[in-house]
């Protein structure tokens, strides 16, 4: 491909370039154009301008993906795959400098091709599953909005960066869940996934306080404590881990040390720590590794970190805990996943490119880029890995008992998210990573063809036009393998790749997780109890899938259905081209296992060599978490045994369900004997285990008490002062009033009354009567006599 | 021992206090009118007393004969006979009785604190006197005197005339139908 | 005023010698006596006639005042001839004075003055 002129390829590390964030503004400019653009065309071209600018932006990202990944990440060396991209700083907080930058290095290189590489191809098929949709602007929009917020978190150098993608993440989501937003199911559904996603978030950002408090914090420290915080120097570059120790790589000159919000300084940090501790353990405060070349001295801040208790907890242990509990709210764990099966109320495009692929992974992500913090703490690896373990559990019984087809999906989601989980808690974390990828294919494959199948149905399902969830019933469906074939084969590969069979990808990354897991020997509970619970579930993964599978196809005589008009009909161009995307998705659910995870045990390789081809591409990351261990080398009896057990389970899953569905009208006596035995664990299993009621009971219920409290004491307490308020002024105007009317008022009216009364007796004196004339006369003379008398004695 | 003079004197006093009294106190207005012409006689009398002889001759022709005549025309022309004896009610006694006692002991007291001269003049006529104080020191305010009575008398007249006048026109208070013609010394 | 009266009786005149001879102080009295009647009489009384009574009694006694000073002054007469200008000028007044009364009467109907009275006091 060719790229644009600079000098060498598109990067050169360490990078300073745009190309990164040409990633970001891709889709982006996308959504704003498309908002913008697309509301104002929205009547011409029958409303495509706004689908055609979302694909467009989102083939742009795949292709500067491609350009970057293929021209510069793909030609550095192995160790050397780390390109930086500081975009601006944000603040200065004590000690802390806070910036917002990107990194690209081998496992978000990954995730970058695989968001934009599905989501090209789930924009492509919703621009034509989306005919004749209103609001059309807005949802495109949105779609592209959320690519850029996934980027943004998989791209993040940092914790803060990756927040504001986490967050981001969660509002489209939310925007996107609530797409119909007249109907109350998606609104709600919207709340709720959002709602429960925050839950995760606020633990989440607890968690990456007290991570940056374990550190030392963000106080400026100055003085003798400052000589101890100091940095490590390398003549050349970073310390990576080689098989003989830090060995510089390069690039960065130094390595600060304390707290800092980086991942990548964080885990170098991490592991200096842990090797000079290793070095010297008994005084942990001394410059450990006094190595010449490294000229390392050590520092405590690390130290806090690691020796720190909570209470009787260890603080790592709390942290990792916290950070667990923020990434099983985005990726549907335990005790947070009843919001997904809801989420399906969105339209399918949303559900497979969010639900299915990228947003469910981000907690996957979280995890797998922390993992040297995790390998720290064997206490919360065994967390994680029982919560996947029940989590695989739980949701494989709610997607045998579902009715719904996309609640299936849902629930089967949750539970590979539960598996990607287990091969985290394992340290297995490019297993994990290898699942995320191959889950990514399969289960988009099935949502879409989903959609394509509820769509040929939905015009001859009775009532579906007011509720659309009833065209999703499995009960529905039928006899449709002749109908629409492409779909049949790619459902049945997706199918395959799910269930584990050995030809389909899922099988190769559920085998790495297991096997990874059975050499697990870290955990704190026994491996082969987990293992057992996962076979189970693999059964019960398999069984359920080729339910649905031939509940779909099957089950009944065939039928014909009758396509939408504003496909084109059955073969109108929007349906052969939504069709092609199913099934080049299946196709890559079957391929991308073997090509990207070809089994050590299956090759003729030794050594590193010998890693599937993902693992390797991912080692750069992973290895050299403290305690040191070697390149996983595992016995190939256990790989072999985990291979076979993996298959069988997988096929005898495949074969209950063929004999039990593939013609149910026979079998149907059969089970509703089944049904009616089991009633009361269906119901269990149906329900997610009850998660919403316990939802309702720890939540819900507080919070209205909380609630209703409020509103009490708002009109016992505050409503009360206020009108008693109201009522003092109300007296107080009374009052005023009555002063007014009585006293102003009296005064000016005394003052009135006083000056008639006054006039009045005044007028008196001129009554027009002689007498009183006479006696007024009388009256002076003899005032003046009296006066006269007295003034002349 | 008290001669003739003080049983005199202290005799007309007492018809002069008496007819005062009566004037100011009695019910009836004829008797009022009576009683004043006591009054007026007896201070004649203490004119004679006082050996003013052209003044007490002058007072009851005048006093007497003229204006107690014209109050008893008076009397009798605006009160209807049958009226005449109960028409005097008083009123008003008792803002004036206060001030007028208080006029009356402050005039007593200070008049009779006052010493006085006591001579004894010599009794002579006055007539001759009188005629030439007022035909020399007093020619002004005698030549005015008789002005002043011409414009009484012309005066007097007027006033009386044009009520008669007046007749004719609009007659408030009049009695309807009653043609009387009233002048100053007719009939009713 | 019994006090003032009780005074005049041993200042001005001591008790028979003093009735003995009528001094001036004698008429002033009784003058003042007079004049406060006529005045009482002018203040109380309703008939118009009736207080023109009682100015003619003022004006008597203002005369007899005159008269009495005259005699008690050595030889003069300017008394007297006051004395007569008072009566005169009562004369021409009391004329004037009923005319005016004979008027009101005609309009009035009346002469108590109380009626007569047109002013709202």
């Amino acid at each position: 491909m060719g790229s644009i002129p600079y000098s060498g390829g598109w990067l050169t590390p360490p990078g300073i370039d745009a190309p990164l964030l040409w990633l970001l503004l891709f889709p982006l400019l996308g959504a704003l154009a498309t908002a913008i653009l697309g509301s104002l065309f929205a009547r011409r071209f029958a409303g495509r301008v706004a689908p055609a600018l979302a694909v467009a932006a989102m083939l742009a990202t795949l292709v500067t993906a491609l350009v970057i990944f293929f021209t510069d990440v793909l030609p550095v060396g192995e160790r050397e795959r780390i390109f930086r991209q500081p975009l601006f700083p944000l603040f200065v907080v004590g000690g802390i400098r806070v910036s917002f930058g990107l990194v690209l290095d081998p496992l978000s290189a990954v995730m970058v091709l695989l968001v934009t590489g599905l989501g090209s191809l789930i924009h492509l098929y919703a621009a034509f599953y989306m005919d004749d949709e209103q609001g059309r602007p807005r949802f495109f929009a949105f779609l592209n909005l959320f690519v850029f917020s996934m980027l943004l978190l998989v791209l993040a150098d940092g914790f803060v960066p990756l927040f504001f993608g986490w967050e981001a993440v969660g509002a489209c989501s939310y925007f996107l869940i609530g797409f119909w937003y007249r109907r109350a199911a998606a609104a709600d559904a919207a709340t709720k996934a959002f709602v429960v996603n925050r839950v995760g978030d606020a633990a989440l950002l607890v968690g990456i306080a007290m991570l940056l408090w374990g550190l030392g914090g963000i106080g400026l420290v100055t003085g003798a404590a400052a000589g101890q915080l100091g940095t490590v120097w390398t003549r050349t570059g970073p310390l990576v881990e080689t098989g003989e120790g830090l060995q510089p790589s390069p690039g960065r000159q130094k390595v600060p040390v304390g707290p800092t919000l980086d991942f990548h300084e964080l885990r170098d940090e991490l592991r200096l720590e842990m090797m000079s501790r290793a070095a010297a353990p008994t005084n942990p405060f001394t410059g450990a590794t006094a190595d010449a070349a490294h000229d390392v001295q050590f520092r405590p801040a690390t130290y806090l970190l690691t020796s720190k208790t909570l209470g009787r907890l260890p603080f790592l242990f709390v942290v990792c805990g916290l950070l667990l509990l923020g990434a099983a709210g985005k990726s549907a764990q335990l005790p947070l996943f009843a919001w997904l099966p809801d989420a399906m109320a969105g339209p399918t495009p949303v559900s497979a490119l969010i639900h299915a692929a990228t947003l469910v992974t981000a907690g996957v992500y979280l995890l797998a880029r922390l993992s040297f913090l995790f390998a720290l703490s064997p206490a919360a690896l065994t967390v994680v890995a029982v919560i996947g373990t029940l989590t695989a559990l739980v949701g494989a019984t709610a997607a045998l008992v579902q009715n719904d087809l996309k609640r299936v999906l849902a629930y089967s989601t949750v539970s590979q998210l539960g598996y990607m989980f287990v091969a985290l808690g394992a340290g297995a974390a490019g297993a994990g990573v290898f699942h995320v990828v191959t889950h990514g294919f399969f289960k988009a494959c099935l949502f879409l063809a989903a959609g394509l199948v509820v769509h040929a149905v939905a015009a001859t399902t009775p009532g579906a036009a007011e509720r659309p969830d009833l065209a999703q019933d499995m009960r529905q469906m039928g006899g449709l393998a002749r109908a629409l074939p492409a779909t049949r084969w790619a459902y049945f590969a997706a199918c395959s790749a799910l269930a584990g069979l050995p030809f389909a990808s899922g099988f190769f990354s559920k085998d790495l997780i297991l096997t990874s897991l059975a050499t697990c020997d870290r955990l704190s509970i026994s491996t082969p109890l987990l293992l057992a619970v996962l076979g189970v579930t693999s059964f019960l993964t398999s069984l359920y899938a080729f339910r649905s599978y031939y509940l779909i196809f099957f089950a009944r005589p065939p039928r014909q259905t009758a396509h939408a008009a504003h496909h084109g009909g059955h073969h109108g161009p929007g349906q052969q081209v939504m069709t092609a995307v199913v099934v080049v998705l299946a196709l890559g659910a079957i391929v991308v296992g073997p090509a990207l995870g070809w089994p050590g045990n299956w090759s003729s390789s030794q050594g590193e060599s010998a890693l599937p081809r993902l693992l390797r591409f991912l080692s750069p990351m992973f290895e050299g978490d403290w305690p040191r261990r070697d390149t996983p080398r595992t016995p190939a009896m256990v790989e072999w045994g985990m291979q076979l057990g993996g298959a069988l389970v997988a096929a005898l899953g495949w074969a209950v369900a063929r004999a039990l569905y593939r013609d149910a009208e026979a079998t149907a006596p059969t089970r509703r004997r089944l049904a009616e035995r089991y009633a009361v664990l269906e119901r269990l299993f149906a329900t997610g285990w009850q998660a919403d009621r316990a939802y309702h009971l720890l939540a819900v219920a507080p919070a209205r008490a909380l609630a209703r409290g409020a509103t009490w004491l708002d009109r016992a307490v505050v409503d009360r002062a206020v009108n008693a308020v109201a009522a003092l002024g109300l007296r107080l105007g009374r009052l005023a009033g009555f002063v007014d009317r009585r006293a102003v008022d009296g005064v000016v009216d005394g003052v009135s009354a006083a000056a008639l009364a006054a006039g009045r007796r005044g007028a008196r004196l001129q009554d027009g009567r002689i007498n009183s004339y006479v006696l007024g006369i009388a009256a002076g003379i003899a005032a003046l006599v009296v006066l006269a008398y007295f003034l002349g004695s | 021992m008290p001669g003739v003079e003080t049983f005199v004197f202290y005799g007309l006093a007492a018809l002069i206090v008496a007819g005062a009294a009566g004037v100011a106190f009695s019910r009836n207005i004829l008797h009022a009118a009576f009683l004043l012409l006591l009054t007026l006689s007896g201070t004649a009398g203490l004119y004679f007393f006082l050996g003013a002889d052209f003044v007490g001759v002058a007072q009851i022709l005048i006093y007497v004969g003229g204006i107690l005549v014209l109050l008893l025309f008076a009397v009798l022309l605006t009160n209807r006979i049958g009226d005449v004896r109960m028409s005097n009610r008083n009123v008003g006694y008792a803002t004036t009785i206060p001030v007028a006692l208080l006029l009356a002991s402050f005039l007593v007291s200070a008049m009779a604190l006052a010493s006085w001269p006591h001579t004894t003049p010599v009794a002579a006529p006055t007539t001759a006197r009188l005629g030439d104080a007022f035909l020399r020191e007093y020619l002004l305010p005698f030549e005015l005197v008789s002005l002043v009575l011409l414009m009484a008398l012309v005066g007097a007249m007027v006033v009386a005339r044009r009520a008669v006048r007046d007749r004719g026109d609009a007659d408030e208070g009049a009695l309807p139908a009653a043609p009387a013609s009233s002048s100053v010394g007719g009939a009713p | 005023m019994t006090l003032g009266m009780t005074t005049s009786m041993t200042t001005g005149l001591s008790a028979a010698a003093a009735l003995a001879s009528i001094g001036l102080g004698h008429f002033l009295v009784l003058s003042a006596v007079m004049f406060t009647l006529g005045l009482i009489t002018a203040a109380t009384r309703r008939s118009a006639v009736a207080i023109l009574m009682g100015v003619e009694l003022i004006l008597n006694a203002a005369a007899l005042n005159f008269v009495a000073f005259s005699h008690y002054s050595q030889g003069a007469i300017t008394g007297q001839v006051f004395a007569v200008f008072v009566v005169v000028l009562a004369a021409a007044e009391a004329t004037v004075a009923l005319a005016i009364v004979l008027a009101v009467f005609r309009g009035f109907r009346t002469v108590d003055v109380t009626d007569v009275s047109t002013l709202k006091g």
